[in-house]
């Protein structure tokens, strides 16, 4: 049976400043799903992963992890949970291995796991340098490092792929869609989408506190009727009645001089490409261009700002 | 919390001139004492109690700052650790190092000493560690609850210096039994009642005032 892990019934979080940060979110995530939350910067990401992790409390509502309310969290729930904040949780003032060894200790870990993370993450010979004497790429990987030390059953992360070089970036990806294969639960939030693509089953936007849209990716591209888009090439100008006859004909989003862009669920680019020969126009290149969550979430942003 | 005596220590030991100023400062004060004009060569009871004072001063900040400048409060709060272990941690780490210091220089003098030997071991092995340990709590908690923590530095500095006079114009060479009792009881009820207080402290309002 497929239990919920994580429970958000009718939050609303509003700051002591009156800034409202989220307006009545309700969202249930279940066992092993990798769920990705993306939005803008102020709408309010960071006050629902603070929320998830306890560290606020929601001004209406119930946030409950695996049944227990997360501002409450007993101690043994919380060495289920691995998280990244913003804020890293890495003390300058102590070496990388002190760090590492600091957490494992905080989450009863193995201590013999410090230095194989260490080796793992490519920070062993670093082991004895100051925090504040890494890079920002290689406190990002230390960040993560810690986090994970205790394996996990529900990992949480900020931003884990930000500051990081492209190698790097690999790491956290390929650990973190190692994670998504074993029933663990994983909660992302990032800037970039294409991260989020590639290791998310489900995604949810967020917009000025209220989430707008949720699902898969194949499910959103249902919602918003976008299916891919398709580039074609003609050898002259589409206009006059051909223009009218092929804009009625099929979804098409932009003609532009010899380029046709189409786009949609159903689009079917032979059946165009039959129809411009029968009305003899040479068809030259046809590209297909994937639709990828960045042009989805820019669909969606669009269209809430239309409503 | 063993964690955070274990981190707190780690930091400190990093911190070697304030260790360094810290034990010398002690070993001055304590050592002058019986050598004072008309002390003949008796220990101030309250002399031990100057080394952990210093060490309120001098650590009690660090272990928040350093909190503040790591940006680190936020995922120590979402760690398995409550606010309680926490502090409490942070206490421990301060009394830790305080209280070496102030036996690593109180016992040598004390050694020495012709005349109020036993009352001295008492308070140095008793009332110290239980009254230090009182102060180290007031001072972590207002230090999670109170925005502006230089006003606790001054206080902590003007203690020090009232207790360093005190001690050299006519220093406490001996105390009546039931009045030491007296003392301990209280300090140990103030060190359960100041430990349930630290439960109480609000999460959001220590990050907003630590962060």
């Amino acid at each position: 049976m497929v239990s919920n892990v994580i429970e958000f019934q009718d939050v609303s979080k509003t700051y002591p400043n009156g800034t409202e940060a989220l307006k009545e979110i309700d969202v249930s995530i279940n066992e092993g799903e990798v769920v990705g939350l993306i939005g803008q910067n102020g709408a309010g990401k960071t006050t629902t992963v603070k929320l998830l992790l306890g560290l606020l409390k929601p001004t209406s509502g119930i946030v409950k992890l695996w049944g227990e309310h997360s501002y409450t969290l007993l101690s043994k729930t919380k060495k289920r949970i691995g998280f990244l904040l913003e804020d890293k949780g890495l003390y300058e003032n102590l070496t990388v291995e002190e760090n590492v060894l600091f957490w494992a200790k905080v989450y009863d870990a193995d201590e013999q796991e410090v230095e194989k993370t260490l080796k793992g993450w490519n920070l062993w010979n670093e082991r004895k340098m100051f925090v504040k004497d890494l890079s920002r790429g290689m406190k990002q990987r230390l960040a993560i490092a810690k986090a994970v030390i205790h394996n996990p059953h529900f990992i949480v992360m900020d931003e884990p792929t930000s500051n990081l070089d492209p190698v790097s970036r690999r790491t956290v990806v390929d650990l973190l869609k190692g994670f998504a294969g074993s029933d663990r639960t994983i909660f992302l939030t990032s800037h970039d989408l294409y991260d989020i693509e590639r290791i998310c089953t489900r995604v949810i936007m967020i917009r000025c506190g209220v989430i707008i849209a949720d699902g898969s990716m194949e499910e959103l591209r249902r919602q918003l009727k976008v299916g891919k888009e398709v580039k074609i090439t003609v050898s002259r100008d589409i206009e006059g009645v051909l223009r009218n006859n092929i804009s009625k004909r099929y979804p098409i989003k932009e003609i532009k001089d010899r380029e046709i862009l189409v786009s949609g669920e159903h689009c079917d680019t032979k059946d165009i490409v039959r129809f411009l020969i029968k009305n003899d126009v040479d068809v030259e290149r046809v590209e297909e261009k994937k639709i990828t969550l960045e042009d989805i979430y820019i669909e969606i942003i669009k269209e809430d700002e239309d409503r | 919390m063993k964690a955070i005596v274990w981190k707190e220590t780690r930091i400190f030991m990093h911190e070697k001139a304030k260790l360094i100023t810290l034990i010398l400062v002690s070993l001055f004060i304590i050592f002058i004492n019986p050598f004072l004009p008309g002390r003949e060569g008796t220990f101030s009871l309250i002399s031990p109690l100057v080394p952990t004072l210093l060490g309120i001063c001098i650590f009690s900040p660090v272990v928040f700052q350093t909190e503040r400048y790591s940006r680190t409060l936020g995922s120590l709060l979402a760690s398995p650790l409550s606010v309680q272990d926490i502090i409490l941690g942070k206490c421990g780490a301060v009394f830790l190092f305080s209280y070496s210091i102030t036996l690593l220089t109180s016992i040598p003098v004390l050694a020495v000493m012709g005349t109020g030997f036993l009352m001295g071991i008492l308070m140095l092995l008793i009332t110290t560690p239980i009254w230090g340990f009182v102060l180290i709590e007031i001072f972590c908690i207002a230090y999670a609850t109170i925005k502006n923590p230089m006003v606790l530095q001054y206080l902590a500095m003007f203690i020090t210096i009232g207790i360093v006079i005190t001690m050299m114009n006519n220093g406490v060479t001996s105390i009546d039994i039931h009045l030491f009792l007296i003392l301990n009881s209280i300090g140990i009820v103030l060190i359960f009642l100041l430990y349930v207080l630290m439960g109480g402290i609000n999460k959001e309002k220590m990050m907003r005032i630590i962060s």
